[in-house]
């Protein structure tokens, strides 16, 4: 199994597998949290199906409902806003076709300094990966002139 | 998913027991894997959310650390899956911890549920506030190891 014997068969098997699993994992999670924008273009097909928008700005807020801009669509929420009108949130329902609209199931706001959080994260992350790379490098040497002078041998 | 110096943190601390370098980086490199596997996947290929949802599983992590380990020298071809594998799985692990409304930070069991899981201890907007409890646990893991290496010699 980890041998050189039919390396190029095993590469070729790992990668069917690999891609094998994200097509069936791609059919099976269709009809899980699908994107906004699919539900409100096709309200009857994804009808009763819960929903979470990780990402979400209340436009408008009325006596038992609110709107919501997500990043790719917006949507009437019935329900109680946590925030006013300019503020975010992230909240999970269930996807109703006559509206079309959200019945809240539950919902957070997020903070105010959401982007410079974001901000942080990723400037960590991108020292973190440089450093992880440079620790690699230190320890494995990709040598591709040596693995072609083998090869020809 | 949670800041890459979590995740850092996740592989590395456990690490210390590990003697030869070259495993360790691979468990380091492991533990980011499946995120260089989805955003490959995601902004490269541009497959679908849900395509990738695969590489975070428990199966699709053993098939990507299979075919990674194909590119390491065979003498350490078995451990380095094994330290791949770890890394990979250790990252689900700390994907999980996210609270993300009821809805699942990852769909760890696939292909067998497409369903997704969360433990749900923290906002995930709120991970960078694990930065520095991040920092202490790596401070006192480089320190064992120096202490280790000083014992062993």
């Amino acid at each position: 199994m980890f041998s050189n014997k039919g390396y190029g068969w095993k590469l070729g098997a790992a990668l069917a597998l690999i891609a094998a699993l994200g097509v069936y994992a791609a059919r099976k999670g269709e009809s899980i949290n699908p994107p906004l924008w699919r539900c409100v273009v096709e309200p009857r097909r994804w009808d009763n199906t819960v929903l979470w928008l990780p990402y979400a700005r209340v436009v408008s807020v009325h006596d038992a409902e609110f709107e919501v801009a997500a990043t790719d669509a917006k949507i009437r929420v019935t329900g109680k806003s946590p925030v006013p009108v300019g503020g975010r949130l992230t909240l999970r329902g269930i996807f109703r076709a006559d509206g079309p609209r959200i019945e809240l199931i539950e919902s957070r706001p997020l903070p105010p300094d959401l982007g410079r959080r974001r901000l942080l994260m990723e400037v960590v992350s991108v020292l973190v990966v440089l450093v992880v790379i440079a620790n690699f490098i230190r320890h494995f040497s990709i040598r591709p002139k040596v693995l072609q002078v083998e090869g020809v041998d | 998913m949670p800041d890459l110096f979590t995740h850092l943190v996740a592989a590395r601390a456990p690490g210390v027991f590990i003697r030869d370098k070259r495993i360790q980086a691979l468990l380091v490199i492991g533990t980011f894997m499946p995120d260089i596997a989805y955003k490959g996947l995601y902004w490269v290929m541009q497959t679908r959310e849900t395509f990738g949802a695969a590489t975070h599983s428990f199966l699709g992590v053993l098939l990507i650390s299979y075919l990674c380990c194909l590119f390491v020298e065979e003498s350490i071809r078995k451990p380095g899956f094994i330290a791949l594998a770890a890394g990979g799985w250790i990252h689900i692990l700390v994907d999980l911890i996210k609270f993300n409304l009821g809805a699942g930070s990852c769909r760890p069991l696939l292909p067998f549920s497409p369903v997704g899981v969360e433990v749900g201890w923290i906002d995930p907007e709120n991970v960078v506030l694990l930065i520095p409890i991040d920092a202490a646990i790596l401070a006192a893991a480089l320190l064992l190891e120096r202490r280790f290496a000083r014992v062993q010699q």
